[in-house]
């Protein structure tokens, strides 16, 4: 598996589906600079089913593959132990990022950001546009490792994120046209939001490229799987509440646990 | 393996765990002000161990079980069914309970003076119904678990313990404001907990009779689904009422840690 993975023609394929899945924020500002759309409550059910997709195969495939991979060269016992502390490793990783980059302008703290209340975004700085770029960093190495997976588990991957990125291409492009009364701004900041994954996914790849290995893509997918799981918690769920009713929220995460299942027993 | 120690003990595991509701009923009669950060804290705890559990250790051990029954294919369609078949009934029990009853969709613990007595009264009882019909799952979940694997049922009991704490007050609180006597109270919140050793012991004489590696490897999936539905449609949802979001998430991390730990120390 890791030698196909990394072929040069699986790299690329894996960094398309994370520019691709990273892109999706354009669909959001355009939702919100361009269309009438009023009843945001879809946004529960995609956010829901993001959620739902995210914490199955985080839990149940990646880190099974993760500690299949670990076994191998570490034994049972230390094996599991560090597909474990890979996984919160992750869940730090993402937690630490949220922490760095002030609520104000994060993306990920979705409740911070209303239209209309801030009108300190109008001096974007330098400063905000790295934030913006930065805090997808996780969220695209996480895609592009998932894309390691066979094509039946990265997809539906692939399909969470970017339906993740709609609502977040939302925030980020409301309170900037609001600032600015620029579509075209708001837009551009969006997709250069979108653009922070492809960016995280190839840094990754340029950091681990020589240390190529079965145990490496262990760690990664333990490390993803954390990620995954983090993100759904603290910015999914809590969103798709805001956005609507509690129970579209639950109806988008156990169709998303749905469909991923039905994908791994099809394919399996 | 089904010796009758197994059996008493899995049941003292599935009373304990149920009885805590007892534990929420003295807390909210000695306690001056419920300190919701804890309980925050505490639900979040208890979604992240049941989270934890179903995904990392039962699923794919429902899964083996029922592959080696059925092949792969036909396994793993009976381990899916399986686990949706639970998120669909505790989602029907949740549904057939009225909302402002249900104890799974709280935010209306904290009850205001002016409300009537009798109304109160009412309110109280019927969580203790709905905290009893939903409990009955529950201890089939803990009883079933502990009787096929002892050590892995530890941290499930103390999950439902803990999120039985809260359920335990939302039953206790109406009724002592309603009566003004701590005895109605903390017996109506003991007898919500009752449910869970009853559940267990339906499950018991129910399904007793036909157990199998199968059986286990369906309950193991139907359980998995069963705790995951509660810890996403209800503790989350109530922990993030009741205090910040950080607080919450920090719990759920906690429990899934406190799991991890624990999985791989008894491995």
């Amino acid at each position: 598996m890791t030698g196909y993975f990394f072929s040069i023609e699986r790299v690329g394929f894996a960094l398309l589906l994370t520019l691709l899945a990273g892109l999706a924020t354009g669909i959001g500002a355009l939702i919100a600079l361009y269309s009438r759309v009023k009843d945001m409550r879809f946004l529960s059910v995609s956010m829901g089913f993001s959620a739902g997709v995210m914490i199955f195969v985080s839990m149940f495939e990646l880190f099974g593959s993760a500690q299949r991979l670990l076994v191998v060269p570490f034994g049972s016992k230390t094996g599991v132990f560090v597909a474990v502390a890979a996984f919160f490793g992750g869940i730090f990783l993402s937690a630490l990022v949220d922490k760095l980059i002030p609520g104000r302008i994060n993306p990920h703290e979705l409740a911070a950001i209303q239209p209309g209340e801030n009108a300190k975004t109008k001096r974007l700085g330098m400063v905000t546009v790295a934030a913006i770029v930065l805090h997808n960093f996780p969220e695209g190495m996480a895609t592009f490792v998932s894309c390691a997976q066979p094509l039946h588990v990265a997809l539906p991957v692939v399909a969470a994120v970017a339906l993740h990125n709609i609502p977040e291409g939302i925030a980020i492009s409301m309170p900037i046209f609001e600032a600015s009364k620029n579509r075209r701004t708001a837009l551009g900041y969006a997709l250069l939001s979108g653009l922070g994954e492809p960016l995280g996914a190839l840094l990754l790849y340029f950091v681990i490229r020589p240390y190529i290995s079965g145990t490496v893509l262990g760690v990664l997918f333990a490390v993803v799987g954390g990620i995954m799981v983090y993100i759904s918690l603290d910015e999914l769920l809590p969103g798709a509440e805001v956005y609507g009713e509690h129970h579209l929220a639950i109806y988008g995460l156990v169709g998303g646990m749905a469909v991923i299942a039905l994908s791994l027993w099809a394919f399996q | 393996m089904m010796s009758e120690g197994n059996v008493l003990y899995a049941f003292a595991l599935t009373a304990v765990a149920g009885l805590s509701t007892g534990i929420g009923g003295v807390i909210s009669l000695f306690a001056k002000k419920t300190n919701t950060r804890f309980l925050t804290a505490a639900l979040g705890l208890s979604a992240g161990v049941m989270v934890y559990i179903s995904f990392v250790e039962m699923m794919p051990a429902a899964a083996d079980l029922l592959n080696a029954a059925y092949g792969s294919r036909m396994g793993g369609l009976y381990a899916i069914l399986a686990f949706f078949g639970g998120m669909l009934l505790i989602g029907v029990i949740d549904g057939l309970v009225p909302h402002e009853d249900n104890p799974h969709e709280a935010g209306n613990w904290q009850v205001g003076e002016r409300d009537s007595g009798e109304r109160l009264k009412r309110a109280g009882i019927l969580t203790a119904l709905a905290v009893g019909i939903h409990n009955f799952p529950e201890g089939i979940a803990t009883f079933v678990s502990a009787l096929r694997d002892p050590t892995a049922a530890i941290a499930i009991v103390a999950a439902i313990a803990i999120h039985n704490i809260p359920e335990g007050i939302a039953v206790a609180t109406p009724i002592y404001h309603a009566t003004g006597s701590k005895k109605k109270a903390l017996l109506w919140s003991f007898l919500s907990g009752m449910a869970e050793p009853l559940g267990a012991l339906m499950g018991w004489l129910i399904l007793m009779p036909f157990m199998s590696d199968a059986l286990y490897g369906i309950l193991f999936a139907a359980i998995s689904g069963i705790m995951i539905f509660i810890s996403f449609d209800e503790l989350l949802p109530n922990a993030q009422q009741y205090g910040e979001h950080h607080v919450a998430i920090g719990g759920v991390i906690t429990g899934m840690a406190i799991m991890a730990v624990s999985l791989v120390m008894f491995l």
